[in-house]
């Protein structure tokens, strides 16, 4: 008993970081550019299978890494650029339906291209075996998606709040008009961060392939988590986002020993709860 | 109710007698007029009062499950049926509401979808109860006062009178004062306040009324099918509700009806000939939303205009910011 | 008619309104002047019930009403305007004015007879339109009026509801000086038959119409009375019209 917790322990910990990996780019995109892009999770999806064509391609599982965030994050670029950015003006309503008309799009492509199939792909070979903690062996492979994820939140967290552009897009978001003024393209800054958040989903698909396998319908498991996600833990905040992806991680892993069937209710209840109570989230400012 | 409002309901019920006899699909014709109740009651909360539902499952659901066991378990007569129907999407939907209004836009649809999340998965754990993932099933469809409807022709007809009724009622409700004030919240909430309105109170009333229309269409699949799929209360039937209201139009209640039966023909035929016939619906949906937001609906009206400024006017796609 | 004791309204360390005792009297028109920041804005949204004081109390006719929200004040009596124009978008100028006076009646939750049943508010509406001069436009969308229009409908829907005390909050900022000209007369002529309360920034334009005046300097009360003790007050003049020229 004691060995089988402290893997779920592990397995929610390593879930937890792919949520919050997620959840940080829906944090970009709606947290900050205050876009529900009801998308977010196909988006993970096409992460997920454009690495398993880099890997089937060249072999390599760190092409596939290098190579997802660009592609799919250039695709999020010229959505926002060509569509989502002009269905502003048209308020949130439009910005959901719009996304969700891109879920039914996303998915489709996928089987067209992959097939309906479930896929995977193998642990690259410089992280086979595993860690020895006693009690369990943690497979290296494990480990560095967990580092990997966090390395990446940090990564984007420091570049918004450390750089001049960080800084430049932060005045954006409060006021537009002024960065406008002072000879930014306040737009384009935007369609960026929409194609970083983008970018994240995607990394965190190809990270997860491994781990979690693929198939077309994959995302809209992820859209939903990582709305949760966002929730519990704050919009526009990467602590939230960790914290709430390492929530609803274990709270799943740990359900699955004790109570299986009830940990769906439990985490959108508990979504509910928040939205209710303290709708700015666990880390959440306004 | 306005003359044309009369006009058009006296010309949908025409079509809705007629088509079986000329095309007979009657189970399929059935599930169209059914997937038309629920999109009019997702569009009465859309375009009458501006609320977007990410949850009109939940009523649908909740509502074939009630009236489903009503028939299981006390062999409840098939009125009584539909008015169990109703009165579970009702109360669902006054639960739904008096939550989801608490929240402010876009938290305010992620309420609605969180509490479908929840209903969805309970029904799937409650297998005691609702079959779980297997379904309610062994329905057998009551008589109507020692009338068979064993036959799905016979059956299509019942939903058919039950159906032109809805609309009719809704139609009602939308000329009515309750339905003024409603357009008044979708237009400016706070101003509607300002004049004195508790604006709360009214869009809970409307939650129930779209709920009622949702459950009631919910017993009428029940029967329809004599089970009750898990789907009945899942995400993705709200999200396919949502599409059917916005492929027809939000703005008139004859908009979600189009948009239902088109709908409901593409997921029948389209996917008999190209089974990734979604990905065409994605297309159609994506520009819907960019370029004609008032749904196909408005093509007629747009059209109209076109034709009588001729050569000069510049007529706008654009339809109403919701 | 309106009353305020003590009424204060503090945002974290600042305090906007200060301990202001304000008493607007029956069939007077009140006018709340002051320079920017001195807190005319914030003491009308306590009045008007979109704020909450932080301190003090509100009374309309005697009763208190400080811990009502701006839709049982309305249905108390109080109409009001919005600093910027609240109208209903969509819908048409008669419309805008019917819900209005609907909001009167006791049809509000009839779901079955048709609206336009509604016989009495129905002709309450076209009584207002052809009052406020907006009777030919009844037709039009709201949103098409010009801007000096859609400021005339937000007064008909005030006046719709047939309050007994109407706020206006700067009804003539951002209007041209012809249809500010237009908005002051008619507002002027419902001083005849309506206690009005009027937070307004042109100094000039608040003498000439008011017979009573609050100036409001750094949250709190500065001096009050008749424009012409306001005039000759010395106070007001170093704090604001000295300042002017």
């Amino acid at each position: 008993m004691e060995s089988l917790i402290a893997i779920q322990l592990l397995n929610g910990v390593v879930l937890g970081m792919i949520y919050a990996l997620v959840a940080a780019g829906l944090t970009l995109i709606f947290g900050m550019l205050d876009i529900p892009n009801f998308a977010h999770g196909a988006f993970y999806a096409l992460g997920a299978y454009v690495a398993y064509s880099v890997v089937a391609h060249t072999n390599s599982f760190w092409a596939a890494i290098v190579i997802v965030p660009l592609a799919v994050g250039a695709i999020g670029l010229a959505i926002d650029a060509l569509f989502i950015r002009r269905l502003a003006r048209f308020g949130h309503v439009y910005q959901i339906l719009f996304t969700l008309g891109l879920v039914f799009i996303a998915q489709e492509t996928i089987i067209l291209i992959w097939g309906a199939d479930p896929t995977s792909i193998n642990v690259p070979s410089a992280l086979d075996g595993g860690l020895s903690l006693g009690l369990v062996t943690f497979p290296y492979y494990r480990l560095f998606l967990v580092l990997a994820a966090a390395l990446l939140i940090a990564a984007v967290w420091l570049a918004l709040e450390r750089t001049k552009y960080g800084a430049i897009i932060r005045a954006g978001i409060e006021d537009p008009a002024m960065v406008d003024c002072i000879g930014f393209n306040v737009q384009r800054l935007f369609t960026l961060v929409f194609g970083i958040g983008v970018a994240l989903a995607a990394v965190a698909g190809a990270l997860s392939l491994p781990v979690r396998g693929g198939q077309p319908a994959m995302g809209e498991e992820l859209t939903a988590i990582s709305f949760v996600v966002v929730v519990i833990g704050g919009l526009g905040s990467f602590a939230g986002a960790v914290v709430g992806g390492l929530i609803v991680g274990l709270t799943q892993a740990m359900m699955t020993i004790f109570y299986p069937s009830a940990s769906e209710v439990a985490i959108f209840a508990a979504m509910v709860a928040i939205l209710l109570v303290r709708p700015q989230g666990l880390f959440g400012t306004r | 109710m306005k003359a044309r409002s009369l006009g058009a309901l006296a010309l949908l019920a025409l079509i809705v007698a007629l088509t079986p006899l000329l095309v007979r699909y009657p189970t399929l014709e059935a599930q169209m007029l059914i997937s038309g109740l629920l999109a009019l009651g997702f569009s009465f909360l859309l375009g009458q009062m501006g609320f977007l539902s990410f949850g009109q499952a939940t009523f649908n659901g909740i509502g074939a499950y009630a009236a489903a066991l009503a028939l299981l378990h006390w062999h409840v007569p098939l009125v009584l049926l539909l008015a169990i129907g109703i009165l579970a999407g009702t109360l669902s939907a006054l639960v739904v509401g008096v939550l989801s209004i608490q929240g402010v836009g876009v938290y305010a649809v992620m309420l609605t979808f969180a509490l479908n999340e929840m209903a969805y998965f309970s029904a799937f754990q409650l297998k005691g109860i609702t079959g779980g993932d297997n379904g309610l099933r062994g329905l057998i469809r009551p008589d109507l006062f020692g009338f068979s409807l064993s036959s799905s022709l016979t059956y299509y007809y019942l939903v058919a009178v039950v159906f032109v009724l809805a609309v009719y009622v809704v139609l009602r409700i939308i000329d009515s004062p309750f339905g003024h004030v409603l357009r008044a919240i979708r237009e400016n909430e706070q101003r509607a306040k300002a004049i004195g309105y508790e604006v709360r109170h009214f869009k809970i009333a409307a939650f129930a009324l779209s709920g009622a229309i949702s459950g009631l269409a919910g017993a009428l699949y029940a029967l329809l099918y004599q089970f009750v799929p898990l789907e009945a209360i899942d995400f993705n039937t709200s999200t396919n509700i949502v599409i059917m209201g916005l492929l027809g139009g939000v703005g008139s209640p004859f908009g979600p009806i189009l948009g239902a039966a088109i709908y409901t023909l593409l997921a029948n035929f389209l996917s008999e000939v190209w089974a990734r016939w979604p990905l065409v619906l994605g297309v159609i949906f994506c520009c819907i939303v960019l370029f004609l937001r008032g749904g196909l609906w408005e093509l007629g009206p747009l059209a109209l205009r076109r034709i009588r400024h001729l050569g000069g006017g510049n007529v706008a796609a654009d339809s109403k910011p919701l | 008619m309106l009353q305020t004791r003590n009424l204060s309204k503090r945002f974290g360390a600042h305090t906007a309104v200060q301990s202001v005792d304000l008493a607007v009297h029956e069939g007077t028109l009140h006018s709340i002047i002051g320079p920017n920041g001195a807190g005319k804005t914030t003491l009308f949204n306590l009045l008007s019930g979109d704020l909450q004081p932080t301190e003090g109390e509100i009374f309309f006719k005697g009763q208190p009403i400080t811990r009502l929200d701006s839709a049982r004040r309305s249905r108390l009596g109080i109409g009001r305007s919005f600093q910027r124009t609240n109208i209903f978008p969509q819908l048409s100028v008669f419309e805008n004015v019917r819900i209005a006076a609907q909001s009167r009646s006791t049809a509000s939750f009839d779901l079955w007879h048709p609206a336009s049943s509604l016989g009495a508010v129905s002709q309450r509406a076209g009584e207002v339109l052809r009052e406020i001069g907006l009777h030919e436009r009844a037709e039009q969308l709201a949103r098409e009026l010009a801007g000096g229009d859609q400021r005339l409908l937000e007064l008909a829907i005030a006046l719709a509801t047939d309050p007994v005390l109407l706020l206006f909050d700067e009804p003539s900022q951002g209007l041209s000086p012809e249809d500010a000209k237009r908005l002051m007369a008619r507002i002027r002529a419902l001083a005849a038959r309506y206690t009005i309360v009027l937070i307004e920034h042109n100094v000039n334009l608040a003498m000439e119409l008011s017979n009573e005046i609050t100036v409001m300097h750094f949250g709190s009360v500065l001096a009050r009375g008749t424009p012409a003790e306001i005039r000759s007050h010395q106070g007001v003049r170093d704090a604001y019209l000295g300042r002017r020229g």
